[in-house]
C-alpha cells in the first residue's frame, strides 16, 4: 500500500513516532493504576445510589462546563467554545482512520469546517483572558504549554484547509497505514508533518484530567444526592 | 502487592480513598482555584493554591519528596482554612476540604505531625472535652448564670431531669468563652420565648469533636463515635445547634457514624421556621444597615443559605445588603480548619479583608450566626480600628424579641458572677 508520491522515510519515523507515544501512553496509564493498586485492597466500586439523572447531570456538568460558568462566565465562553470545537474536529478526523467512514462523520463537515476556523481563536481568547484580564500569575506554565501547542496544531490545520492546500487522499493512506499497522509513505506536505508532530506532543502531553475529570463529576453528584451531603454550592 | 518496601507516599496513598485518589488525576490546573481562594487574596503565593497541594500530593502518592518539597507542602496543607472555595469553583468538583483533611490525617499517619498550636488544641479536647482546657463542671454553669441574672423566662432543664423533645446544644465556645457565652444565652432565651420544650445536656455536654477531623487527628472516628453513642443511648431525636461548627459536625462529619440518626438543625433554620410559624414574634423594630457573612460550616458546607437572611428580612427595622462575595462565593474569615491555631496572622489577614468588604457596603454591622466567625472578625475590626460592628445574628433577634438580652448585658452581668 504506497501512496503515489512522498517521504517514505518520513512516513516510517511518524508512524513509529505515533506508535511510541500510543505505548508509553499506555504504559504510563498501567505504572499509574499499579502504584494505585499496590497501596489498596481491592478496586473502586461504584456507589450504589447512581442514578440516571445523577449520570444526566454529570453529563451536563461535563458538556456545559457549568461549574466555570458560574465562577468565571467569561473564561467559560472561551473555554466552552475550545472543547466543543475539539470534540467535534477530532470526531470529524475519524474519517482518515476509518475505511469506509461512518456516515455520521460526513454529516459533520460543515460544522466541522466552522470548528477549524472557531478553534484557534477561542484559544486566543482564553489566553487573552488567562494572561492579560487576570493579571496575576493564573495560567500554570503546563497548561501555557499545552494551550500553545493546541494553537499551533489548530493553525497549521486551517492552513492547511485554506492556502496550503495537501493531498488528502495521501494522507488517508497514511493514517490507514498507521491503524493497519502496515507503514506506508507520508504525503508531500511539511505542513501536514509538523501538525501530525504537533499532534503527537500533544498526545504525549495529555492532561490526565480528561479520563479523571468525568469520574470526579459523576461522584460529586452522587454525593449531591446523599441524604447528608457535605458540599453545596447555589 | 504485598510486602513491597512501603515508602513515605504509600503511606499517604493508604490513607486516602480511591475518589480522592482520581480526583489527584482530575485537576486541570485550571487556576480558578487561585482566583477565589481567601488565603491567596492576602498573600499570592501559588502554593498556597488548591492546585499546588494537589501537584504536591500528586507527586507524593507512591514516591516521597524532598525535605524542602515537604515543608512547602505541609505549610500549605495547614496554611488554609478548608473553607470550601476552590472546591465550590473547581470546574471538575474536588472535594477539596474532604481531601485536605483526609491529607493531613495521612500526613500524621506518615510521622509528619500537625503545627504546634494545633496539636495543643487536639490534646486539650481529647483530655478535656473541650478546646479550652477547663473542667466539664463548668460548661453548663452559663445556664445558672443566665437565670440567675434574669435573662430568661424559666430555669433551663437538664436532659436527664426532663427528657424534652428537642435538645439545646451550646457547644465549646458559647459555654466556655466569656465573649461568647451570650450567644448560648440569647439561643435558650429565643427557644423560651418561641414556647419550645427544650433541654440542655449542661455537664454531660460532649465536645463534637469536628475539630479532631478538621486537623487531621486519627481518633476522630473513635472519639465521634463514642459521642454518638452517648446521644443515642439518652433517646434524642432532635438536637438545636447554635455552633457552625458543632453543626458541621454533628450534621454532617457524624453522617456515616450515627447508628440511628438524630435530626439536626441550626438554630436559624430553627428559629426561621418558628418565625414563618408566627411563635416567634419580632415585637421592636431595630433600625440597623446590615451585611451578612456566611460561615463556610453552613453556606458552603452545608448548603444554608437562605434561612439566616430570611431570619433577619424578618426583624422590623432591618435592611439587609449583600457584599459583593456571598452565598457560595463568601469570602471566608479564617477561622476554620484550624488556621487560626498554625497561623493566627494569615487568619487575621482574611478577618481583615472581609471587615473591608463589609465596610463597603456602607452597614452598621456585619452579622452572621457563627460565634467563631464573630471572634475573627471581631479581631479584625479591633486591629483596623474599623467602626462597623460585628453581631452574632441572635443579638440583632434578641433586640427585637427581647432586648434585656443583649450580649453586652449578659457580658456585664456574667463578669460580676
Amino acid at each position: 500500500m504506497r501512496s503515489p508520491k512522498g517521504y517514505g522515510d518520513m512516513g516510517s519515523v511518524l508512524t513509529w513516532g505515533y506508535y511510541l507515544v500510543m505505548l508509553l501512553f499506555i504504559v504510563s496509564y498501567i505504572q499509574k493504576i499499579s502504584l494505585l493498586l499496590r497501596n489498596k485492597e481491592g478496586l473502586p466500586t461504584l456507589r450504589s445510589d447512581i442514578t440516571l439523572s445523577v449520570i444526566a447531570s454529570a453529563a451536563v456538568d461535563i458538556l456545559l462546563l457549568r461549574r466555570l460558568f458560574f465562577s468565571n462566565p467569561f473564561l467559560w465562553f472561551g473555554e466552552w467554545l475550545f472543547h466543543s470545537c475539539l470534540a467535534l474536529l477530532m470526531v470529524r478526523h475519524l474519517r482518515f482512520f476509518m475505511e469506509p467512514a461512518p456516515s455520521c462523520v460526513f454529516a459533520l463537515q460543515t460544522p466541522a469546517i466552522i470548528a477549524g476556523y472557531l478553534l484557534p481563536l477561542s484559544l486566543i481568547y482564553i489566553f487573552i483572558a488567562k494572561l492579560v484580564i487576570e493579571k496575576k500569575s493564573y495560567i500554570a506554565s503546563s497548561n501555557f504549554f499545552l494551550l500553545a501547542l493546541l494553537l499551533l496544531s489548530g493553525i497549521s490545520g486551517l492552513l492547511m484547509k485554506i492556502w496550503f492546500r495537501v493531498d488528502l487522499t495521501g494522507i488517508k493512506w497514511f493514517s490507514l497505514g498507521i491503524v493497519t499497522f502496515r507503514p506506508v509513505e507520508v504525503s508531500h506536505s511539511p505542513l501536514f508533518i509538523i501538525h501530525f508532530v504537533l499532534f503527537l506532543i500533544v498526545f504525549a502531553y495529555l492532561p490526565t484530567h480528561i479520563a479523571a475529570a468525568p469520574i470526579s463529576l459523576l461522584d460529586a453528584r452522587q454525593r449531591e444526592k446523599a441524604v447528608r451531603s457535605l458540599m453545596h454550592e447555589k | 502487592m504485598a510486602g513491597h518496601l512501603k515508602t513515605q507516599g504509600d503511606r499517604i496513598a493508604e490513607r486516602l480513598t480511591w475518589r480522592q485518589l482520581i480526583e489527584l488525576d482530575a485537576c486541570t490546573s485550571c487556576g480558578e482555584c487561585q482566583r477565589w481562594c481567601p488565603v491567596y487574596a492576602r498573600d499570592s503565593r501559588e502554593l498556597l493554591t488548591a492546585r499546588s497541594k494537589i501537584k504536591f500530593l500528586r507527586k507524593i502518592v507512591g514516591d516521597h519528596l524532598g525535605d524542602m518539597e515537604q515543608d512547602e507542602f505541609v505549610r500549605s496543607l495547614y496554611e488554609c482554612s478548608a473553607c470550601g472555595q476552590c472546591h465550590v469553583v473547581c470546574p471538575v468538583r474536588i472535594n477539596t476540604p474532604e481531601l485536605w483533611e483526609q491529607s493531613r490525617a495521612s500526613l500524621v499517619k506518615a510521622g509528619i505531625p500537625q503545627p504546634g498550636g494545633q496539636i495543643k488544641q487536639l490534646a486539650a479536647i481529647k483530655e478535656f472535652n473541650n478546646s479550652y482546657s477547663r473542667s466539664q463542671q463548668e460548661r453548663g454553669l452559663w445556664a445558672d448564670k443566665a437565670w440567675e441574672s434574669g435573662f430568661l423566662l424559666k430555669p433551663l432543664r437538664l436532659w436527664k431531669e426532663h427528657p424534652a423533645p428537642v435538645l439545646y446544644f451550646a457547644g465549646c465556645t458559647a459555654s466556655y468563652d466569656p465573649s461568647q457565652q451570650a450567644v448560648a444565652v440569647q439561643s435558650a432565651r429565643l427557644l423560651q420565648e418561641a414556647g419550645i420544650d427544650f433541654s440542655i445536656l449542661g455537664s454531660d455536654e460532649p465536645c463534637c469533636a469536628s475539630k479532631l477531623k478538621r486537623m487531621g487527628d486519627s481518633d476522630f472516628l473513635r472519639e465521634a463515635w463514642r459521642r454518638a453513642e452517648m446521644i443515642r443511648e439518652m433517646g434524642i431525636k432532635k438536637i438545636i445547634v447554635s455552633c457552625a461548627g458543632c453543626y458541621k459536625g454533628l450534621h454532617s462529619d457524624y453522617a456515616s457514624i450515627w447508628s440511628d440518626a438524630p435530626e439536626v438543625l441550626h438554630l436559624t433554620q430553627f428559629l426561621d421556621l418558628l418565625i414563618s410559624e408566627g411563635r416567634l414574634q419580632l415585637r421592636h423594630e431595630v433600625p440597623l444597615t446590615v451585611t451578612y457573612h456566611d460561615p463556610c460550616h453552613l453556606g458552603r458546607h452545608n448548603n444554608i443559605y437562605d434561612e439566616p437572611r430570611r431570619v433577619l428580612r424578618a426583624i422590623p427595622g432591618v435592611k439587609l445588603v449583600e457584599m459583593p462575595r456571598h452565598r457560595s462565593f463568601s469570602s471566608c474569615c479564617g477561622m476554620g480548619g484550624g488556621l487560626k491555631l498554625a497561623y493566627p496572622e494569615v487568619q487575621l489577614k482574611m478577618s481583615a479583608g472581609r471587615i473591608k468588604e463589609a465596610e463597603a457596603t456602607a452597614s452598621d454591622a456585619v452579622v452572621t450566626p457563627c460565634q467563631t466567625c464573630v471572634m475573627g472578625l471581631q479581631h479584625a475590626v479591633d486591629e483596623l480600628s474599623s467602626l462597623i460592628k460585628v453581631y452574632h445574628s441572635n443579638e440583632v433577634l434578641v433586640r427585637s424579641v427581647c432586648p434585656e438580652a443583649s450580649g453586652e448585658a449578659v457580658i456585664k452581668a456574667f463578669s460580676r458572677h
